[in-house]
């Protein structure tokens, strides 16, 4: 075993990792969380998160104010959900597709404009820096691990109890439950399903605009073709383990950071694997766990289904 | 709408629905192509320059339609698979891993095996085909034991074999700075025929075998008939006695090993070698020239030929042009987008549950 397996230090630098890189998994879940309830299947994700890193660098880059770019990601993703959530919920087309096509559209239309307009160079912004969180930042281990993050890895964090509480205790999150259930009950009520699920995949789109921004802008500096590299995929899975659940959906999040930072701190440390193979843990990871815990899954009666009036 | 049920009307609606029928894609295509040159003339690009370079690069030569038909060989290849796995309800989306596989398995053999021509080429395409059949055997067996969603599946393991990829091309194989591994030895090269003007390879064969296959394999089999059988209606095939789960599972087989027969063709014919980005996006191009294709084989190889002439054109455009061929991913995003709101593809159910 290398010698670093034995000292203190790797294992909270892992810890710290895993939770900054948990945060945009968390957004992204989140935000899918939202749209599947309402009975839409976002499988345009990837796509709606690449945009969204996309956008917030072209933000910051361009006005050079970092909430600036973070506004900018999630309006671009607000933009790529509203344009599926017309295709899907609007005009009745097939979910899946729809996400597909969104996923190929969203590729080409950010390395069209970023080459365009950049050419070879590769142009950075100024990242967000950690703001250490006051006394509790100070802790020994845990404030390094928790309350030395950045702004967005906060939010991340602060999303999960707000969702749950829109989701579970109130009128708009019965609306949206009932909307991915049985959204003629939804009709019955009096409420427009078509609205109501919009408003889920709208919600998706922005947090998935602001999970892309998270890492373009706030962990890293810059934009690059496909930046995402499936983590939109990711989220989707860990939605299905975390079973539509803001709190667990963030529990998986973290456990797929965790194996993220490890396999990215192993690359750092040259260990005896090579990085090409350690990239695939947290794929494999994932298929496992779908393979292990997805049996007796009940998914939203109404997923992936078109509502049309009888 | 039922406003054509009229009789004395009867016939000019046909025609109307028929002209319609025509219409419509074309209008499609027409409104992606103007929302591209909008976004060109953003960009400060010249659209109907770039648009020319790219009929010209893509259809405009007899250069130019055999590098098309070249890039029809992969994604027809892989669209008559998720022909298959689409028709008994099953969501493949896992081309463009089993691709990779096809190309990792084709590259090793003919690497480190050294035999005859005809011996070598036959086992670089029968491991490419079985490696795509093993990749897709994971989310088979998967969905068919353990009831796990092959959407997410396919999705995750596409970057399984591609990583793979990266680590042969950037380890043990590789080439030395070029991002690809070193070639397969002469012998496992396809051979390249001249028929009229047009320079095809072998490869090309291979597709019109599997178009011809996959029609009768759909139309006049048991096995076809059971696909059709769970695809328009699975509890009613299951009821009728039809083993759902092996229907699915076969067909998933046979789809992993035509995406792992494209990967093969590619190292084979094309490029000698495995290189870093073989595919550009084949696997999901495969999906949507399926669909538009409406699930016929004959249509999935229209199709597959105009996203190929869509393809090449952008590569020569890039070239000829200097505007990026990240270009035709927009274009075809947007045709795709506005056949998905015109309710002209994409209206069947999804049976994810």
């Amino acid at each position: 075993m290398p010698q670093y397996f034995y000292e203190s230090a790797f294992y909270v630098a892992l810890l710290a990792a895993s939770v900054r890189i948990a945060a945009p998994l968390i957004l992204a879940s989140v935000g899918e969380v939202f749209a599947e309830r309402g009975g839409v299947l976002n499988v345009g994700l990837e796509g709606t998160m690449l945009v969204g890193t996309w956008a917030a660098f072209m933000g910051m880059y361009y006005t050079g104010s970092g909430l600036l770019g973070v506004l900018a990601g999630m309006a671009g993703g607000t933009v790529l959900a509203a344009g599926l959530g017309y295709v899907c919920i609007s005009r009745g087309a097939n979910q899946i597709i729809s996400g597909i096509v969104v996923n190929i559209f969203a590729v080409g239309f950010t390395s069209l404009t970023y080459r365009h307009l950049f050419q070879s160079s590769i142009p950075t912004v100024e990242s967000f820096a950690p703001i250490p969180i006051p006394l509790l930042g100070d802790l020994p281990v845990v404030g390094r691990v928790l309350f030395r993050h950045t702004i967005l890895v906060y939010v991340a964090f602060l999303s999960v109890p707000v969702a749950s509480f829109l989701i579970y205790r109130t009128q708009i999150g019965l609306c949206l439950r009932a909307a991915g259930e049985l959204p003629a009950a939804v009709d019955t009520a009096g409420v427009n399903v078509l609205v109501v699920r919009y408003a889920g995949i709208l919600a998706c789109g922005a947090l998935a605009g602001l999970a892309g921004a998270d890492l373009s802008i706030g962990q890293l500096d810059q934009f690059n073709d496909n930046l995402t590299a499936g983590r939109g995929f990711i989220a989707l899975a860990i939605v299905l383990l975390g079973r539509w659940d803001p709190y667990k959906v963030a529990f998986g999040s973290l456990l797929f950071g965790a194996a993220d930072a490890l396999q990215l701190r192993l690359q750092v440390l040259d260990f005896a694997v090579p990085k090409e193979l350690l990239s695939i843990i947290p794929y494999i990871l994932a298929i496992a766990a779908m393979a292990l815990f997805v049996r007796k899954l009940r998914l939203p009666a109404a997923l992936a289904r078109p509502y049309e009036r009888e | 709408m039922s406003a054509e049920g009229i009789s004395i009307y009867g016939s000019t609606a046909g025609i109307a629905r028929r002209t319609r029928a025509f219409a419509a894609p074309v209008a499609c295509v027409v409104a992606a192509l103007a929302i591209t040159a909008i976004l060109l003339l953003a960009l400060g690009a010249d659209p109907l320059f770039a648009y020319r370079a790219m009929v010209v690069g893509g259809i405009g030569s007899e250069q130019a339609i055999s590098a098309t038909l070249a890039k029809t060989v992969p994604i027809c290849l892989i669209g008559l698979g998720v022909l298959l796995t689409f028709r008994c309800g099953l969501w493949n989306l896992g081309g463009e891993g089993q691709f990779y596989s096809g190309a990792i398995g084709a590259a090793l053999t003919g690497i480190l095996v050294s035999a005859p021509a005809t011996i070598l080429i036959s086992l670089e395409v029968l491991a490419g085909a079985a490696a795509g059949a093993v990749t897709a055997y994971v989310p088979a067996v998967l969905k068919s034991r353990f009831h796990a969603n092959e959407i997410l599946v396919t999705l995750m393991l596409n970057y399984v074999p591609l990583y793979l990829a990266l680590y042969l091309i950037q380890g043990p194989f590789s080439q030395g700075l070029a991002a690809k591994t070193v070639d397969i030895h002469p012998a496992g090269e396809l051979p390249w025929l001249v028929v009229g003007g047009l320079r095809i390879h072998a490869g090309v064969l291979f597709v019109g075998a599997a178009v011809v296959a996959t029609h009768i394999l759909v139309s006049d089999t048991a096995f076809g008939f059971k696909i059709r059988a769970i695809g328009s209606n699975a509890h009613a095939a299951a009821a009728a006695g039809i083993n759902v789960a092996r229907c699915q599972f076969r067909a998933f087989i046979v789809a992993g090993a035509l995406s792992g027969l494209a990967g093969a063709i590619q190292v084979t014919a094309i490029h000698h070698n495995l290189v870093e980005g073989i595919s550009s996006g084949f696997g999901f191009t495969a999906i949507v020239a399926a669909l538009l294709g409406r699930l016929h084989p004959l249509g999935v190889l229209l199709a597959s030929f105009g996203f190929a002439a869509l393809l090449v054109g952008g590569d020569s455009m890039q070239r000829t042009a200097k505007i990026e061929s990240s270009t035709v991913f927009v274009i075809e995003g947007l045709i795709l987008l506005f056949l998905l709101a015109g309710r002209i593809i994409g209206r069947e159910g999804a049976h994810i549950h």
